[in-house]
């Protein structure tokens, strides 16, 4: 049996989650000498084009025109999407600003800011634009698995890689699950 | 109450008639999920999470709304239900804006404990993400409308339990608010800060500024004890984290004094003035720090060979085990004849007011605790026993109120309130502004000092002695057409329970009492006992009683040879007045206090004192009965307990007493 291939993808997120994946600690260390590559990833690769891969794991919700796009074309690459943490199941902390106007926050963080002389909303075509709200990565694609937390434990990303490497979708226990 | 069988999952189960099928459930050990539910709330059905399938009906019945009856067949776990409750979730998540990591209830949450347990992972659906505003204008309690659930157990808890009713939804559907008063910021609003509506939300929507953020269950210590603000002790959960109170809760959702006040829920841990920390001895006319054994030596030295001119007097606030311990001192130590409670006044009116009338109630009260007081031992009547309780408030068709004097509203304010939504009519005789006024039927305004004698004849008129009302009402400064309806009312009832406080017995004594009790005589018993209840000054003012720590005689005023010592040992009772202690003409004042109060800058010698979150120990409460207070803080450093105080001059006098052993171990209430 060969190596199951795995990306991962970090869209409008903290990295808290990719860093509680680092905390598999020897258990990252078993994987990777044994049953799993991982083909991309922001943490340990700085590859730009999408292979198809086995697994798709993504954190962060989707914010910006960007991250739409770089998801669906994600989503495309992988045969199980798997969602960690609570920006990526639900919208989480990125989510907070869809309680204001796109433009509200704009002004806010570039013009209003009490640091910032002479600020102005970036007009570049090189910036990504956000989107009016941001979304979960279930309200955009299609998406096999859901691992909750704020970060997820290791412990409960530990637990979906298992599954998966079993052949099953993980549907996390409930004494594994926090929104914390 | 009729037995029912009915099947649930299964499983032959009984029940009562009158049941929900969630009751029948909740009985057999069969879980259902609930939200909105609450034993001690009418059942609403709103969070609909406790959906079930009924056979032969079409469609889905919430459990906590469905009347149970014989016969019936019912499914509450089945994988369909299963799925429409985590759809009911979602569309709860959907709906506002739940963000757990900001949320201060996270991890006691209800909401979230559910969405756990039907693994809810993701929202399908579109996020509504409403703006919705925060209520943080209240001194204590914080509404957070992003993450309610329109449960409505903050509306019910406040209309049913505190008769209130100050929350209500206001807007339809997916726009419906918990709403103060007619849209008002919380504070603006008639809130009383019972913080029961915080006690009951099942989500972070209404919170504690205090303890938001420091009170998770699972890292508190939670210690089961009895509020002793006053004399209703309600059951209280005190919750502490490395040695801090953070948090009180009602115990009993069974109870209505799980409602609290803001004294008891809120006061306590926000903070009281600050503490007596060092003996203090005044020299120079001065007040100054000094060491424990300088200030106990030198009361010592004072006490000594002075013995029958000494004074002891402690506040009723005090535990048994305190008050005898005192008891003991002042008898067995010093052997003065001189011994009171702060309530001494009080108790003497109420008792003298009782005599003979009691005893033809012929019958003895057996307490919960197994022990009975004979009414023939008592000296001067119990009068206690005689008196009905605050649940058979709701049984009355008419109140009378007379001055209860609390400082706060309180749960027995919230009886009143919903007996008077019950039908009763209620009368209330006050010089003062009352709380209660806009729920009365007639609300009398005597002239300062006239209360006891527009008191007497009501009581009078009422019995249809010949009364000239007219004449009452200009010398009591009345509207006399209120007074005649006052008096028609309680002619015309036929179950009237009449509730005073201590304001009515400074001001009329035991005659006053008496003309009410008399009303109470002619009218139905209620549950077997006299509709007229007492509200005793302190929390314990029944056990300095039976204790005879209140002295039956008083204390003379007549000074005899020799320097007057008094001793006052005070605590944390704040209604002490420091009038009582300059009328017993002390030369030498030693005063026990855990705050300062112008009975400390009167003493010669002031000893740091516990309050009552820091002792334990039983009291006698307002409804006769014992209740086991227990310690939930250690005195702040410095402080010592009142029992190792007296123990210890005990000593420096002679003579050694033993301290009781523990919290708890209780002393034998003889005596009265």
């Amino acid at each position: 049996m060969g190596k199951a291939r795995i990306s991962t993808l970090w869209l409008s997120g903290c990295s808290g989650c990719h860093m509680s994946l680092l905390d598999l600690d020897e258990a990252l260390v078993e994987l990777l000498s044994g049953k799993v590559e991982i083909v991309k990833s922001p943490p340990l690769t700085d590859v730009k084009e999408h292979t198809p891969v086995d697994v798709g794991i993504v954190e962060g919700a989707v914010a910006t025109e960007e991250d739409e796009e770089e998801l669906r074309k994600f989503r495309d690459n992988c045969k199980i999407l798997v969602a960690i943490g609570d920006c990526a199941c639900f919208g989480g902390i990125t989510s907070y600003r869809n309680l204001f106007d796109k433009d509200e926050v704009l002004s806010r963080v570039f013009v209003e800011t009490e640091s910032v002389v002479d600020g102005k909303v970036p007009a570049s075509r090189y910036v990504p634009k956000i989107l009016d709200k941001v979304k979960a990565v279930g309200h955009i694609v299609k998406v096999e698995a859901h691992i909750p937390g704020c970060p997820p434990s290791p412990r409960a990303l530990l637990y979906a890689l298992k599954e998966l490497l079993e052949g099953r979708i993980p549907i996390l226990p409930s004494d594994m699950a926090s929104f914390e | 109450m009729k037995e029912i069988r009915l099947k649930i999952d299964g499983r032959e189960v009984k029940g009562k008639e009158g049941d929900t099928v969630l009751d029948v459930c909740l009985a057999n050990g069969i879980e259902v999920p609930t939200l909105c539910n609450l034993k001690c709330l009418t059942p609403v059905g709103a969070c609909r999470l406790c959906v079930i399938e009924i056979e032969g009906e079409k469609k889905l019945n919430t459990a906590c709304t469905y009347p149970a009856r014989e016969g019936l067949v019912v499914r509450t776990n089945t994988e369909s239900l299963n799925k429409y409750r985590k759809r009911m979730l979602e569309f709860l998540f959907a709906e506002r804006n739940h963000y757990c990591m900001f949320c201060e209830k996270s991890g006691d949450c209800e909401l979230q404990n559910l969405a756990y347990k039907f693994q809810v992972y993701n929202v399908p659906l579109d996020m509504l993400n409403p703006k919705l505003p925060m209520d943080s204008s209240h001194e204590y309690l914080t509404i957070e409308h992003n993450r309610c659930v329109l449960c409505s157990r903050c509306i019910r808890a406040c209309d049913e339990i505190v008769g209130l009713h100050v929350l209500d939804f206001s807007k339809r559907g997916s726009r419906t608010m918990v709403t103060a008063g007619l849209g008002d910021p919380l504070k603006g609003s008639p809130c009383i800060a019972c913080g029961l509506c915080m006690q009951v939300c099942p989500t972070g929507a209404i919170f504690d500024k205090f303890s938001s953020y420091k009170f998770k269950r699972k890292d508190c210590e939670k210690i089961s004890t009895v509020c002793q603000e006053c004399g209703l002790l309600c059951p209280i959960d005190a919750y502490t984290k490395n040695g801090n109170l953070v948090r009180i809760e009602g115990s009993n959702l069974d109870d209505f004094r799980v409602q609290l006040c803001r004294l008891g829920r809120f006061d306590v841990i926000y903070g009281k003035p600050p503490r007596i920390l060092r003996p203090m001895v005044r020299e120079g006319g001065e007040l100054r720090e000094r060491s424990m054994d300088e200030a106990l030596k030198l009361v010592a030295d004072r006490m000594r060979g002075n013995f029958p001119n000494v004074i002891c007097v402690a506040s009723a606030k005090y535990p048994n085990e305190i008050l005898e311990l005192f008891k003991r001192f002042a008898t067995d130590v010093l052997g003065t004849m001189y011994l009171d409670s702060f309530d001494g006044e009080w108790s003497r009116a109420i008792s003298r007011s009782s005599q003979g009338s009691w005893v033809e109630l012929g019958h003895f009260v057996e307490e919960e605790s197994g022990y009975s007081i004979g009414l023939s031992k008592a000296p001067y009547g119990s009068w206690e026993d005689a008196e009905c309780g605050f649940n058979d408030i709701q049984r009355a068709d008419c109140l009378i109120s007379v001055e209860l004097g609390f400082k706060v509203q309180n749960p027995i304010h919230s009886q009143i309130r919903r007996a008077v939504k019950g039908g009763a009519k209620l009368i209330i005789v006050n010089p003062g502004d009352d709380p209660l006024g806009e729920w009365a039927s007639i609300f009398l305004k005597p002239s300062r000092g006239s209360e006891a004698i527009l008191v007497e004849a009501i009581s009078r008129a009422a019995r249809g002695r010949a009364v000239d009302l007219e004449d009452v009402a200009r010398e009591c400064g009345v509207a006399p057409e209120a007074l005649r309806s006052a008096v028609e009312i309680l002619r015309a009832s036929k179950r009237c329970i009449a509730i005073y406080g201590a304001g009515l017995v400074k001001v009329g004594g035991s005659r006053a009492v008496s003309a009410l009790f008399e009303i109470a005589k002619e009218k139905e018993r209620v549950n077997g006992r006299f509709g007229i209840i007492s509200i005793k000054p302190s929390s314990n003012t029944l056990g300095a009683w039976r204790l005879m720590v209140t002295s039956a005689e008083g204390i003379p005023s007549q000074k005899g040879k020799g320097p007057r010592i008094v001793y006052a040992l005070i605590g944390d009772d704040d209604s002490i007045d420091a009038k009582f202690l300059s009328n017993l003409k002390p030369d030498f004042l030693v005063v026990q206090s855990a705050y300062r109060s112008p009975a400390t800058s009167m003493a010669d010698v002031v000893i740091p004192a516990t309050t009552w979150l820091e002792r334990g120990g039983e009291l006698i409460g307002q409804d006769g009965r014992r209740h086991l207070a227990r310690k939930v803080l250690e005195p702040p450093a410095g402080v010592v307990g009142e029992a190792e105080v007296i123990a210890e001059l005990s000593k420096r006098m002679g003579k050694e007493i033993p301290i009781p052993r523990a919290e708890g171990i209780g002393v034998e209430v003889k005596g009265r």
